[in-house]
């Protein structure tokens, strides 16, 4: 992705996410503004890190992209986002949902649910209809306008098995970089504002910024922060659902580091609510929680490179330096 | 038998770097049985392992594969650096230990081809052909991450370099030929004006080398000492008084393709480690994991480095990141290679248990050698974040 790309991006989403349309009225605006269909990398860097650094109140755009790549996936056009969400799985690196799930807010526009879940030989796509019992969760971020759907009525269909795992695995994967590029927006917001703090704040008669102790942790934090970057970047140049999980981890990871540091370096005034600090730790801790915690998606890693004769080497020298993704499509994968 | 015939033909251009790797994977799985041995445990020591291996360098020298991404003019076949990096990602893959003289030669050759093509054209071709390794004289007793401060004299007399101090941590010094030594020729307060870079004969009357037993048991690093050795002035690399900027240029190589061979062999490394591994705590599980995770991170950051020089981009201040990646990569995988071995790292003897242990050692020189990882958040906190400078 070039910085044209992202800053072009960028901007057409400070206009979307400035228009004051939360919940539903949100995502209807930008699936007429044509954000619903073939959101390229920058796009979704661009939507997602903006969303990011404005803090977005209720938003469900991750549904846009949830829904992009289901449509990829299976070949199909894209189901209306302005009738049609989508439930979550949280906490564990599984990529379906089992028993529950969560949606964004703006769930009470949907006449369907799409549904990522758990089945005995995978995971598949499944939808539900709208009528599921929810209840409403303000969870650590209010913002976010999350609800808990409870997913044991039977579903209306279940994709066939082979399609399902593709499908799922698309979809979880394409979220999951979303979130990833969320999370290293927000981390980078933080980092922002430490930077500025430490600049300003004195002790002992000088910016505390220039105590060793102080730099040495925010450095600590651009280092996570600049991985996370590139796992996200490498995801474009080769759109995998191994790397998705990798690239979540450590945009996971990314946040976690910097928001202890931040909460750290700006002492007692990063605990009030005066502050803007905790908003952007909050929004990173809830959005983590989602499609596998970080410690989750390392143990699930883990498991997967002992299980495999091969240890992955993700992200090739041979590989085009253009941000088209150069992998076959998923569409293709399934087919083989 | 391998021939020269079997390898990277020249003469039909520069090739794509799928194209080389992929006539590049095909010549390894030919030759496999001709190669095992260089896939073989490697030995305890550096000396013998350097007797093991070099062998490896200049076979694939001698039939080209080498050559490829080096400059004509220092015996190489040009193209893109990157055709480098391909070479050491599929040699690694292929299960083969990489010889430290292709380690060595991707930190000493491109700064003597890039500040002094003339004087490469003379010395670097035997450095690419494996023939010869150069030891790399930087720190010494009293200038170890503070490198300006550093005081090994070379003065001019007639002609020649007179050269006096010690040099000290230089990597398998005792097994090259010849020094990449970073001297003051300015006045004693000049700091980082006043360096130049000398290369320097080790058989050089007054010069000494003398191997450093580390913890491990291994001669993994050696001491150079100079007293009054005199050097040809035309052994000056460079112009006088630029052995900073060389010495920054080098370490971006450092953090590039360096960095890269490592993420590489140590792909392999954890590799082998979990081969055949069963029985596994979910605490383990989770830390071969986190390793993992280490190991990507860096790899993606040395390819981002590995690109721009490869384009001739400055990298910029950020390959501190590849460096500070490097050493937890590096501590993670060892980690995790010492975890899985199940007290046989601290309680076992032999052959294994050995090598084990000192390669164990080595990884925690990988936050120190080079500019410390404290180093590399000082950096990144004045050149990147721009926060206040550091109080005194």
């Amino acid at each position: 992705m070039t910085d044209a790309d992202s800053a072009i991006f960028s901007d057409a989403a400070r206009g979307l996410l400035t228009s004051g349309a939360s919940g539903a009225a949100l995502i209807r605006r930008a699936a007429d503004e044509g954000w619903a269909e073939e959101l390229s990398g920058p796009a979704i860097e661009g939507l997602f890190d903006t969303q990011a650094q404005l803090l977005t109140e209720r938003s469900p755009l991750l549904d846009l992209v949830a829904l992009d790549a289901l449509a990829r996936a299976t070949g199909q056009s894209v189901l209306d986002p302005s009738d049609t969400a989508v439930v979550y799985p949280a906490g564990l690196a599984e990529p379906g949902c089992r028993g529950s799930g969560f949606a964004f807010a703006g769930v009470d526009r949907a006449r369907t649910l799409i549904v990522p879940i758990q089945t005995a030989l995978g995971c598949s796509m499944a939808t539900y209809p709208a009528d599921l019992p929810r209840t409403q969760t303000t969870g650590i971020d209010p913002g976010l306008g999350l609800s808990r759907v409870d997913l044991d009525a039977e579903p209306l269909e279940v994709a066939e098995s082979g399609l399902g795992q593709v499908a799922c695995d698309a979809v979880v994967a394409a979220a999951r970089v979303a979130v990833a590029c969320e999370l290293v927006g927000l981390a980078r917001a933080m980092l922002a504002l430490a930077t500025t703090h430490v600049s300003v704040r004195e002790q002992f008669g000088r910016p505390i910024g220039s105590f060793q102790a102080v730099r040495h942790q925010l450095a600590d934090a651009f280092v996570a922060i600049d991985s996370a970057g590139l796992a996200v970047a490498q995801y474009w140049e080769w759109p995998d659902p191994e790397q998705a999980a990798l690239t979540k981890s450590l945009a996971g990871w990314a946040h976690a580091t910097t928001a202890d540091v931040c909460l750290q370096v700006h002492g007692a005034i990063g605990f009030t609510a005066e502050h803007d600090l905790h908003r952007y730790i909050r929004r990173g801790w809830a959005l983590d929680a989602i499609l596998g915690s970080p410690r989750e998606l390392d143990l699930s890693w883990g498991a997967r490179i002992v299980a495999q004769p091969e240890l992955p080497r993700l992200g090739d020298l041979a590989t085009p330096y253009s941000a088209e993704p150069s992998a076959p499509t998923l569409e293709e994968r399934s087919r083989t | 038998m391998i021939t020269d015939e079997t390898a990277a033909p020249r003469g039909t251009g520069v090739p794509t770097l799928n194209e080389y790797r992929d006539a590049l994977v095909a010549w390894l799985a030919d030759q496999r049985t001709e190669l095992d041995p260089f896939r073989a445990r490697h030995p305890f020591s550096v000396e013998d392992r350097n007797r093991h291996l070099r062998p490896l360098h200049r076979l694939l020298y001698s039939v080209g594969w080498a050559r490829w991404g080096w400059p004509e003019f220092v015996g190489g076949f040009g193209g893109p650096v990157l055709l480098r990096g391909v070479l050491y990602e599929e040699l690694c893959r292929a299960g083969l230990r990489l010889p430290d003289s292709m380690l060595q030669q991707e930190v000493m050759a491109p700064v003597v081809c890039a500040v002094a093509p003339e004087f490469a054209r003379t010395h670097v071709p035997a450095l690419i052909a494996g023939e010869e390794t150069w030891s790399q004289g930087f720190s010494e007793p009293e200038a170890g991450s503070d490198l300006g401060g550093l005081r090994c004299r070379a003065e001019l007399r007639n002609g020649e370099y007179l050269v006096n101090g010690h040099k000290i941590w230089a990597s398998f010094g005792h097994l090259a030929r010849r020094c990449l030594l970073l001297v003051r020729t300015g006045t004693p307060d000049s700091r980082h004006r006043g360096l130049s870079f000398l290369l320097v004969d080790h058989d050089t009357p007054g010069v000494t080398v003398r191997p450093i037993r580390t913890a491990s048991g291994r001669n993994d690093v050696s001491e150079l000492h100079f007293e009054d050795a005199r050097v040809s002035e035309d052994r000056m690399v460079g112009e006088p008084g630029s052995g900073w900027e060389s010495a920054m240029h080098l370490l971006q190589w450092e953090r590039g393709m360096y960095a890269w061979q490592r993420q590489a062999s140590l792909h392999t490394e954890l590799h082998e480690a979990l081969h055949s591994v069963t029985g596994l705590s979910e605490a383990t599980v989770e830390r071969i994991g986190v390793a993992y995770r280490q190991l990507h991170s860096l790899r993606l950051a040395s390819r981002r480095t590995l690109r721009a020089l490869s384009d001739g981009r400055n990298p910029g201040p950020a390959i501190s990141v590849d460096k500070i990646l490097l050493s937890r990569a590096e501590q993670a995988v060892h980690a995790v290679m010492r975890e899985l071995s199940r007290s046989n790292f601290e309680l076992g003897s032999g052959a294994d248990a050995d090598l084990l242990r000192a390669d164990f050692w080595y990884a925690r020189t990988a936050s120190i050698y080079g500019g410390s990882v404290e180093i590399q958040r000082s950096i990144l906190a004045d050149q990147v974040l721009r926060l206040p400078k550091e109080g005194r």
